[in-house]
């Protein structure tokens, strides 16, 4: 929504601005209403937390604000009045109009990145020796899915009589291929420096530890095991069953070729639930940390109380994992990590379940040791 | 008194506190005919599950003729294999291997609940007795020619190598999507006639011989219900 008023009396115009904008959005109307106005106009920031800023705009018939080059001129969330005076000081006002879009988390969430160095174990049979390979892994893939270069990279250096099923390890854990990248990462590798160095083996493969993982239509057929189950959590499994074969493979597509539209067209609908429900069924979640024997815990738990109350990550936590929850005089034991970062304990559990899941439609949690330093 | 003509809807569903109380029946009379089965339970909590072992002689011949052949070639040739296997009904179920301790396995079940379906489901894991492991090429080769048509039809009526949710090692899992299909039938005809049923004896001599478990008729007459205030 845009009002431009002009005042020829001050040689001003007023823009108002009252939805989000971009400082080039804000200017085209500038520009409509100062046409011919002279060559140069002065670009004044401020807000009620800044002074004043001055910064020169090239004028002419096209103003164009270098204002735009200040943090908040490009900070979208952002709303402000533009003036033009006499001097041709442009004042802006910014005000923080609203909150990050819930969207913009879901966008966040699906192109989480962490930089990882491939390094292939000593003892592998190589014909030269094996350089170490760099690659950005996406937090919500699979690592089997995402390092076909890391294969072909050590590949180059090894015989094919030395090469059976790959595989990784980090700091001698093998790592679990059908968790989500980002779930290792948070679990074992957090507070460490980045990359996160990661081993490669193809020779011994772990049969007690780890999956095999021969070809694609594995990883798919473990992606939408989960997606099922986190359907029949939350909607006893009636929206996954409603959809067509079609759909479901747009959402493996979707993971597979990093086409986050692609996969939430189809995935919003896991997402839906009945108005007057105020949530799903019940929560699809597991908590994960290292120091058990046990995998992770995995329970039934309702988004929304008896009473209609929201849920919150802290009362999951209670029922689940008490120790995690910090107490009163005590220095925090644990991090409890969601895409790694650790969210509000008060966050309602039915917002994190829409906002922070994985593509898999689970939320992962990891409970790591806080850092002693 | 309601009619026969008069019957709730049955659930084909196991809450967990129906599961334990069947799972600990089973295991009375289990231990009875000293068939092997036992309770693991899962520290404090009272989660756990039923657990039995067994020692087979060699089914499966794959490991003889594929030595030196890496494991991924297993995995790819085996669906083609076993379709083969059924379109020309050649093979027997197993074959018998030399006697020098290669052909001699160890079956590990495992029946656990599934809070997410509600319903117990049925891993297993082999391995010979020198250690190694089974692959799903092995598994699938072992399985009954008249099972494996079934089988191969519904990707999600498969067997899948999946982590263990208590113990984090790979087992093999009998995908639980059908269950309903099956228990239910059985759990109406049951309710119909007044019967109390069991459910882990209905599931388990259902699913269990798919993947060579198998379950003696006694149970079927000897392990009862767990007496719950709300089955009439």
């Amino acid at each position: 929504m845009w009002r431009a008023q002009r005042n020829d009396q001050h040689n001003s115009v007023k823009v108002a601005v009252t939805h989000i904008a971009t400082a080039e959005l804000a200017n085209a109307q500038v520009k409509s209403c100062c046409s011919g106005k002279g060559s140069r106009a002065r670009c004044v920031v401020s807000s009620p937390t800044r002074r004043a800023d001055n910064r020169a705009c090239s004028g002419g018939s096209g103003i164009r604000c270098l204002g735009a080059s200040a943090p908040f001129c490009r900070e979208r969330r952002r709303v402000g009045r533009w003036f033009v005076n006499r001097s041709h000081h442009l004042c802006v006002t910014w005000r923080q109009e609203r909150m990050a879009d819930d969207k913009d988390v879901l966008r966040d969430v699906w192109f989480g990145r962490i930089p990882a160095c491939f390094t292939l174990y000593q003892d592998e049979i190589t014909e030269r020796e094996a350089e170490p390979f760099y690659l950005l892994l996406p937090r919500v893939s699979y690592l089997t899915l995402v390092t076909d270069k890391v294969k072909k990279h050590f590949l180059k250096v090894m015989k094919a009589e030395d090469v059976e099923e790959m595989w990784f390890e980090y700091e001698g854990t093998p790592l679990k291929w059908h968790y989500p990248i980002g779930v290792l990462f948070d679990l074992h590798a957090s507070n460490t420096a980045l990359p996160w160095s990661v081993t490669v083996h193809f020779k011994n493969f772990p049969e007690r530890d780890l999956l095999h993982c021969p070809s694609n239509s594995v990883i798919e057929a473990h992606f939408m095991s989960s997606i099922k189950e986190a359907d029949a959590l939350k909607h006893k499994g009636q929206v996954i069953n409603d959809m067509q074969k079609k759909d479901h493979k747009q959402l493996w597509m979707g993971l597979q070729n990093d086409k986050f539209d692609q996969f939430w067209a189809m995935n919003r609908k896991l997402m839906e639930y009945p108005t007057e429900e105020g949530g799903f069924r019940y929560i699809p979640f597991r908590v994960y940390q290292t120091t058990s024997d046990r995998p992770f815990i995995q329970r039934l738990f309702r988004p929304m109380s008896q009473e209609g109350c929201h849920q919150t990550l802290g009362d999951l936590l209670k029922e689940v994992f008490p120790a995690a929850i910090p107490q009163d005089d005590e220095p925090k034991r644990y991090q409890v990590v969601i895409h790694g970062i650790e969210p509000m304990l008060e966050t309602p559990i039915q917002w994190l379940s829409e906002h922070l899941s994985h593509p898999d439609n689970f939320l992962h949690i990891s409970i790591i040791p806080s850092p002693s330093d | 008194m309601s009619s026969d003509t008069d019957l709730a809807p049955v659930s084909c569903y196991l809450d967990e506190e129906t599961f334990r109380l069947s799972c600990q029946l089973f295991i009375q009379h289990s231990s009875s005919i000293k068939d092997g089965w036992s309770w693991v339970q899962e520290n404090a909590s009272l989660e756990g599950y039923m657990t039995k072992t067994v020692v087979v002689a060699g089914k499966t011949a794959l490991d003889h003729c594929r030595n030196g052949h890496s494991h991924l070639e297993h995995e790819a040739d085996a669906m083609s294999v076993v379709e083969q296997q059924v379109d020309d009904e050649e093979e027997a179920p197993g074959q018998q291997l030399e006697a020098d301790g290669h052909g001699v396995m160890r079956y590990e079940y495992h029946v656990l609940y599934s809070c997410s379906y509600q319903i117990p489901v049925l891993y297993f894991r082999a391995s010979m007795l020198n250690g190694r492991s089974l692959s799903l090429a092995d598994v699938w080769n072992s399985v009954h020619p008249s099972y494996i048509k079934r089988l191969l039809q519904e990707p999600w009526d498969t067997i899948t190598q999946q982590e263990h949710p208590l113990l984090g090692q790979p087992f093999f899992v009998l995908h639980p999507c059908r269950t309903e299909e099956f228990m239910r039938p059985a759990l109406e005809t049951a309710h119909a006639q007044r019967k109390k049923v069991n459910y882990i004896v209905t599931w388990l001599s259902v699913v269990g011989p798919v993947v060579g478990l198998d379950i003696p008729l006694s149970y079927a007459t000897a392990v009862g219900a767990p007496s719950l205030p709300d089955l009439c």
